[in-house]
């Protein structure tokens, strides 16, 4: 079975299966759905979401904005909102042992020691006249005494690892000094501080041009094989994926709706919106023929349809899509899809 | 209706101000008709602690404080209403041609004189202003004026700015939309909403003025009812007579609180919507 | 070939900042025939965008002449007459400053037709309706609150509003940037339809390289504020002759750049 997969009806392996037989996934996610408060109450942003990530894996979460990658993500380190965000049900595994309703000092031994995290648009938040070496040792020295040169030499040592050329002069540079690529690698330079096993990138490339991305993602994969950790990415492209991980997850309006190998799904998407997603790029397009698109536009949070969520813009919806709640995935070989109809494509 | 289904979610503290409001002015404007006493002329005892027939007492020349009071806010509140009315719309005007000026000659020398009226403490200019017309209605009304005028020019100037270089601004020149067409159509509708809500908070300030002026003797003089003067009348008679400044004081005080109140609450009303 | 409808020659465009003067576009030339739909693509900072701004007459060129449709462009400052309205309209990046956030879709549209075609208030709204309708947007949005608009709505309006000027000329500055694939794929498909059914010249302007090989029928790539190469776009694109042009198309995310294995790569 590869890495990344897991749905109700195949158990997540995450949960030692009674027999107390250690986990040997990374991460297992299951039934988790994070819910935020707005001023007409409690909205759900994530809605059940079932999935695994292997050690070393890699592992890609595509969709629209606001299909719920970054709060997925957020719920995954225990940063969602302060006010009035929270895991409303399912279970977090990390190395077997349960993340949901851990308390904030505890997160503290995963959040950033075991599981490293560079959020969306992290490259603006650094501090704009802080030294970057000074912003770095922070993140070394983790809130324990700083400043001794061990902890020095290892901020040089990540500059060195995210391949940051002149990492001597850099440390006393400031971020405005720097440019957005470099300002990207010293926030995963960061988030890498503590070694982490399972590393988090919520859209590292989105405001990037083309070939600071390129190297952004050579970078990722590299680390990823050098340091063996795992990788899970969000993007709202498919071909940034592709270029970095091995699994794809797709992402409607909250609910993880596909799972498989990424040259797979990519050959044969399951799901009818995979399917529409890859059939509406605009870099695998012919020029001389229309894109296909989807009609209409996704539902907004708080808004979604009754049955599966993509029904509304549906090429393939029947009456029985229309009904109920969102389906649950169901495995088909190695890959998973939430479209009840999946059989009949395959 | 869609301002009524804003209001449904629109938070507490905006309804209390309203509430609060609601009760000073329904107070000012009956009170005055309804009682039987005269906010000028005193006919009761004078110096009486408050009492059933008196709620806020008398004072020295025997007027009942209460009614005295509420026909204070009345004109204190109109005398805002209006000094802020006019600044606002005069105001916004003239800043919305500077925004949109560029570096004309016209447009430098306004410029100048906000920038001017706006560095000096607000107080010392309005003093100033009533040195020259006298203390009275219309003096507090233009010291407010000539000074407020150019807080909300500064405000419209900054914004129309920022609106003249947005894309739909753009979008209108290329069309061919003629000046005049551009900024009203376009520029002031998208200046006047900051602006307003800019007044509303504004508000509490100039009533606070108008009452700090005349608590200096430069405002509205006595006899006539005025919030500050009355602080300032019972500030000698304070310990044998606290309810002469202090029940005016309160009501100033409850009357700035509601009108902060709605100003944060329109604020944050729009700012979600 | 026909005459151009667009001729730049040599362009420069200077900002005057406080810190100095920054030379934003530094001597171009460009030349758009009618009907054809011009690429340009380039990192941010480039230049593009103040190039497009050039052309409609937004911002002033320190030297060199734009050239549209015969006429020397007009500063939009000065007035503009119908003829130059006529001529070139602009699309705007941000979906949401593009559109007056007092305006409801069908009134920004209606306004634009009677001031440019002259027709009176029925009959521009009459038309507008056509004109949103030609872009897909409902009878319902029209009459929506432009706030409540999503971003592909939004710069559908936009292109509504163009179109009620009639121009020869679409000058669109990543019209698509922030939009989601979707959404951008849909909206990418209407600028091809108007394109080819009412013949007008394209201008697209973006830093998608796969958005602008597909539309464009030639394309000229920027780098800061010069062009280093134009031509034909699948020449361009498939034998590029400049080295910042096969940096630009290598760095296409799986563009035999990809690193991706397809598998997990073995454990070291
Ligand atoms: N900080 C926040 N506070 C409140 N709502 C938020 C916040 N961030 C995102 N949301 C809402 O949560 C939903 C999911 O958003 P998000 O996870 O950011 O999507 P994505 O990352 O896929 O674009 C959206 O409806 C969005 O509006
Ligand atoms: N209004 C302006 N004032 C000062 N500098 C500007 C202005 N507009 C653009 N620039 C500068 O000109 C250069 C080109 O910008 P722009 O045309 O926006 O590039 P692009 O659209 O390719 O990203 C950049 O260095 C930018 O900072
Ligand atoms: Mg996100
Ligand atoms: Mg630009």
């Amino acid at each position: 079975m590869p890495s990344g997969l897991s749905t109700e009806s195949a158990q997540p392996r995450g949960d030692a299966d009674g027999a107390g037989r250690p986990a040997d996934d990374l991460l297992a996610v299951s039934g988790v759905s994070v819910a935020l408060r707005r001023r007409v109450g409690e909205v759900m942003v994530v809605d059940t979401a079932n999935f695994t990530i292997a050690p070393n894996g890699a592992l890609g979460v595509v969709g629209e904005s606001g299909s719920g990658k970054s709060m997925l993500s957020r719920a995954l380190i225990g940063t969602l909102p302060r006010y009035g965000g929270r895991v409303t049900r399912g279970s977090i595994r990390w190395q077997g042992r349960e993340l949901v309703g851990l308390p904030e000092k505890e997160w503290r031994t995963i959040r950033g020691t075991e599981i490293g995290y560079v959020p969306q648009s992290s490259m603006a938040s650094l501090n704009p006249i802080l030294p970057i070496g000074e912003q770095l040792l922070e993140a070394v020295s983790n809130g324990r005494r700083r400043a001794d040169a061990e902890h020095r030499a290892r901020v040089l040592e990540l500059l060195e690892l995210v391949r940051i050329p002149r990492a001597k002069q850099v440390i006393g540079e400031t971020a405005g000094q720097l440019s957005g690529g470099m300002r990207q690698r010293v926030v995963i330079a960061a988030a890498l501080a503590q070694r982490p096993k399972l590393l988090i990138l919520d859209e590292p490339t989105t405001a990037l041009d083309v070939t600071v991305q390129a190297g952004i993602l050579k970078l990722i994969v590299e680390l990823r094989r050098e340091l063996g950790m795992a990788v899970m990415l969000t993007s709202h492209d498919l071909a940034v994926i592709e270029t970095v991980c091995d699994n794809v997850m797709t992402m409607y309006a909250g609910a993880v709706i596909e799972i498989g190998a990424t040259g797979a799904v990519r050959q044969q998407p399951l799901h009818p919106y995979t399917k529409a997603l890859m059939g509406s790029r605009v870099d695998q397009a012919d020029p001389a023929k229309e894109l296909l698109t989807i009609p209409g536009e996704p539902p907004t949070t708080g808004n979604w349809p009754t049955g599966c969520r993509f029904w509304p813009r549906c090429p393939s919806a029947i009456d029985a899509c229309r009904v109920g709640e969102q389906p649950a995935m169901g495995a088909y070989g190695e890959r998973w899809s939430a479209c009840i109809r999946t059989e009949e494509f395959l | 209706m869609r301002w009524a289904s804003r209001l449904k979610d629109a938070d507490r503290m905006f309804l209390i101000g309203a509430l609060l409001l609601a009760l000073i002015v329904l107070a000012s404007a009956l009170a005055p008709i309804l009682s039987s006493f005269d906010p000028v002329r005193g006919t009761s005892p004078p110096m009486r602690a408050p009492s059933a027939g008196h709620l806020f007492g008398t004072d020295n020349l025997g007027r009942d404080v209460f009614v005295r009071a509420f026909a204070a806010t009345r004109l204190d509140m109109m005398l805002a209403v209006v000094a802020v009315g006019v600044s606002l719309i005069v105001g916004t005007l003239v800043g919305a041609v500077m925004g949109m000026g560029g570096r004309s000659k016209v447009s430098g020398f306004l410029n100048l004189v906000v920038d001017s009226i706006n560095a000096f403490p607000f107080i010392v200019l309005a003093l100033g202003v009533v040195a020259v017309v006298g203390p009275s209605v219309p003096g507090v009304l233009s010291a407010i004026i000539l000074t407020g005028w150019a807080r909300y020019a500064r405000v419209a100037r900054a914004r129309t700015a920022v609106i003249a270089d947005a894309d739909f601004v753009n979008a209108a020149r290329l069309l061919g939309y003629g000046r005049s067409r551009v900024m009203i159509r376009h520029v002031f509708p998208n200046v006047y909403s900051e602006s307003f809500a800019f007044a509303l908070s504004e508000l509490v300030i100039v009533i606070l003025a108008i009452a700090s002026l005349s608590f200096l003797g430069a405002g509205v003089r006595p006899p006539t009812p005025e919030l500050g003067a009355m602080i300032s009348e019972g500030r000698i008679m304070l310990t044998r007579a606290w309810w002469i400044s202090v029940f005016p004081g309160a009501v100033l005080a409850l009357a700035a609180l509601s009108i902060q109140l709605i100003a944060d609450g329109y604020e944050r009303m729009t700012r979600y919507a | 070939m026909t005459e151009p409808i667009i001729t730049v020659a040599d362009l420069h465009v200077t900002f005057a900042t406080p810190r100095g003067d920054v030379p934003a576009v530094r001597g171009v030339d460009l030349v758009v025939a009618p009907g054809e739909t011009v690429g340009i693509v380039g990192e941010s900072g480039s230049g593009k965008s103040t190039l497009a701004r050039a052309i409609v007459g937004l911002v002033d060129a320190q030297s060199g002449s734009v050239t549209v449709d015969g006429r020397p462009v007009r500063p939009v400052h000065g007035r503009r007459s119908r003829a130059d309205a006529a001529t070139v309209q602009m699309i705007f990046q941000d979906p949401y400053s593009s559109l007056n956030p007092r305006q409801r879709p069908i009134d920004a549209v209606a306004e634009a037709v009677h001031v440019c075609q002259r027709l009176d208030r029925k009959a521009s709204r009459a038309r507008a309706m056509e004109l949103l309708g030609s872009v897909g947007i409902s009878q319902a949005q029209c009459r929506m609150k432009t706030r409540s608009l999503s971003g592909g709505q939004r710069q559908r309006v936009s292109i509504a509003r163009a179109l009620a000027a009639e121009p020869k000329i679409l000058v669109a500055d990543e019209p698509t940037s922030a939009l989601d694939q979707s959404i951008a794929a849909s909206l990418l498909n209407l600028l091809r339809r108007i394109q080819s059914e009412r013949g007008i010249a394209v201008v697209f302007i973006s830093h998608d390289l796969g958005v602008v090989r597909y539309l464009a029928h030639r394309v000229y790539v920027m780098k800061e504020g010069v062009f280093v190469e134009d031509g034909v776009t699948v020449d361009v694109f498939e034998a590029p002759r400049h080295e910042y042009t096969r940096t630009l198309v290598s760095s296409v995310p799986g563009a035999g750049t990809t690193v991706a294995h397809g598998h997990a790569p073995a454990q070291e």
